[in-house]
């Protein structure tokens, strides 16, 4: 028996197709964004405030008066607060406060654990965007 | 290759390309013109779960628009791929359509209009013929609710009172008052001493005072079976005395709703009632069990305390202190809780437990409801021997209950011996670091 293999033109057309598919299916998996969390959100009196890359460290320094987000000032903070995010971790490094109970809290690392400044209404949390494990949260 | 094997090869990749966005499909382009009751929509915070009839607003009879049972969180929740538009219509119209009339029914704030333009006899209607002795027709469902509620305060020694009416709305106002004042740091409250304190303190003494207790309820209250009708009789010389269905109505609307789903096939998923009353309608479609986060009691709502899992139909009814609630400092630097379940034997909310979460397979969601509530309501030293009377009069029930020390440091959650093996504790929670296990 002889077998004769040659390239048709469509043959090309199907490769080059099936090509351009697997680069569009890659670049989706790699946007895709991981379980480790992306981004450190800061929410002052129930409100986003502030949105952070987990992969920059920053420091944010709040202040206590009348509500003015160029100046990083809100009615509820007792006293400044500084916000620290460093090789994507989160914490609060200073605050005024009673227990003091989020300062303590120390580096928090895992997504949505938050860390939680009651008496200040400020809550600071790592958001993963993918989906959390529970079916229901009660 | 030719043309005619080409084509179906990609027609299928093109097919294959357009299955990758489905996972963030919004359902919203589906909607009816004519189901205004909710809404269904992807949500991408919960893995692969999907939001079908997340409950739209309702017009009262003024045009005002309100949230049925004060919550814009109520909703059924179902895997994408056993959805289509019209399993989704019909969700939303069987548990849209009883949540919304039953909210019709149980509302003690606002009226509503039939279809015929007549007024709905809700229980805004029987509150106002308070003391007048005319019998109020009412529905079916208003008036088995009643009756329940009647037996359910006296069953619980006056921890649960639909009488507080008045006495749950003063403390609403007072919680609203204090959000505002954060930045001000101005507060008002019956343990403070200043001129707006002391008023708002003989105000409360006042509702106190004029509360009838569950026992006095139940001869206030008079039901005509034959009739289906409700007499709402004088209470000693008090002027007014309101009822409220806020501890058990919004259980008993995801109680239908579930029993509408389930008769309909549509058992593999879970109804949420703004959190506080859940049922999971059955077994999930690769069968392993729920897995049901349990957040932490710690201040604002977000920590993750621990998971339970749960196999096949069940309810879960949570009370806990961490929403509608503001932190009244005291004078040596510590702060009390103050939040909306409140104790109609004290007139004010108790900070025994932090958060309740209750688990059946045989109560109903009802009583799941107000059950949460007398547990918030019960002292730790009476826990076992209310839960052993709830067990005797109501069925199967399992617990877990959490509180934490002065300073939120540790966790402390008193789980029953049949939740045992179910519960465990998230160990990523920085916050916990003592379990204890309750037996009984």
């Amino acid at each position: 028996m002889n077998f004769k293999l040659k390239f048709a033109k469509w043959d090309v057309i199907v490769i080059s197709i099936l090509t351009v598919i697997s680069v569009i299916l890659g670049l989706c998996i790699y946007l895709v964004p991981n379980d480790s969390g992306n981004s450190v959100a800061i929410y002052i009196q129930g409100k986003m405030e502030y949105s952070f890359s987990l992969d920059e460290d920053t420091t944010l320094t709040l202040y206590p008066g009348e509500y003015d987000k160029k100046t990083n000032t809100f009615p509820s903070l007792l006293g400044e607060m500084t916000i620290e995010i460093k090789d994507r971790r989160v914490r609060v490094e200073k605050e005024e406060s009673p227990l003091h109970v989020c300062s303590k809290q120390g580096w928090v690392s895992i997504p949505n654990v938050p860390v939680t400044c009651a008496p200040n209404y400020v809550v600071v949390v790592i958001e993963s965007a993918t989906a959390t494990n529970f079916d229901l949260v009660v | 290759m030719n043309k005619k094997t080409i084509f179906p090869i990609l027609i299928s990749c093109a097919f294959f390309l357009s299955s990758c966005g489905q996972a963030k499909k919004d359902f919203s382009s589906y909607k009816s013109e004519t189901i205004s009751y909710c809404n269904s929509y992807v949500d991408e915070t919960t893995s692969g779960w999907n939001r079908v009839c997340n409950l739209n607003p309702v017009r009262t009879s003024t045009n005002k628009s309100v949230y049925p049972f004060d919550s814009d969180l109520i909703y059924a929740s179902f895997p994408l791929q056993e959805l289509d538009v019209e399993t989704i219509y019909d969700i939303e119209d069987k548990m849209g359509g009883t949540f919304v009339s039953l909210h019709k029914e149980f509302d003690r704030h606002y009226d509503y209009l039939n279809e015929d333009q007549t007024k709905i006899s809700n229980l805004k209607v029987l509150n106002e013929s308070y003391g007048t002795n005319k019998a109020i027709h009412v529905d079916k469902d208003l008036y088995d609710l009643l009756k329940l509620s009647v037996d359910l305060g006296v069953f619980s020694n006056n921890r649960f009172n639909i009488a507080i009416g008045d006495l749950s709305s003063f403390w609403d106002e007072v919680i609203a008052y204090n959000n505002d004042q954060v930045s001000s740091r101005y507060y008002i409250d019956p343990l403070l001493e200043d001129e707006e304190s002391l008023a708002l303190k003989a105000r409360w003494n006042q509702l106190k005072q004029e509360l009838p207790t569950a026992e006095e309820l139940k001869e206030l209250l008079v039901f005509d079976d034959q009739n289906q009708t409700v007499t709402f009789k004088k209470y000693k010389n008090v002027e007014r005395v309101s009822l409220t269905l806020g501890g058990i109505g919004k259980g008993y609307a995801v109680g239908k709703a579930a029993e509408k789903l389930i008769s309909a096939k549509y058992d593999y998923g879970f109804i949420s009632g703004a959190s506080s009353s859940n049922i999971m309608l059955g077994n999930r479609k690769d069968n392993t069990p729920w897995t049901i986060g349990i957040s932490s009691p710690f201040q604002m709502d977000f920590d993750m305390g621990g998971y339970l899992t749960l196999d096949g139909y069940s309810l879960i009814s949570t009370s806990g202190d961490s929403a509608h609630m503001y932190y009244l400092p005291t004078t040596n630097n510590q702060y009390i809780i103050r939040h909306h379940i409140i104790n109609p034997a004290t007139g004010e909310s108790m900070n025994e437990f932090r958060k309740v979460t209750l688990v059946s397979k045989t109560i109903s969601s009802q009583i799941m409801d107000a059950l949460s509530t007398i547990m918030m309501n019960t002292k730790e030293e009476d826990l076992k021997d209310t839960f052993s009377l709830i067990r005797s009069t109501y069925g199967d029930i399992e617990g877990i209950f959490q509180k934490n020390n002065e300073d939120e440091t540790i966790g402390y959650y008193y789980v029953t011996k049949g939740l045992k093996d179910q519960f465990t504790v998230n160990e990523e929670n920085t916050h916990l670091s003592e379990v204890f296990s309750y037996e009984f």
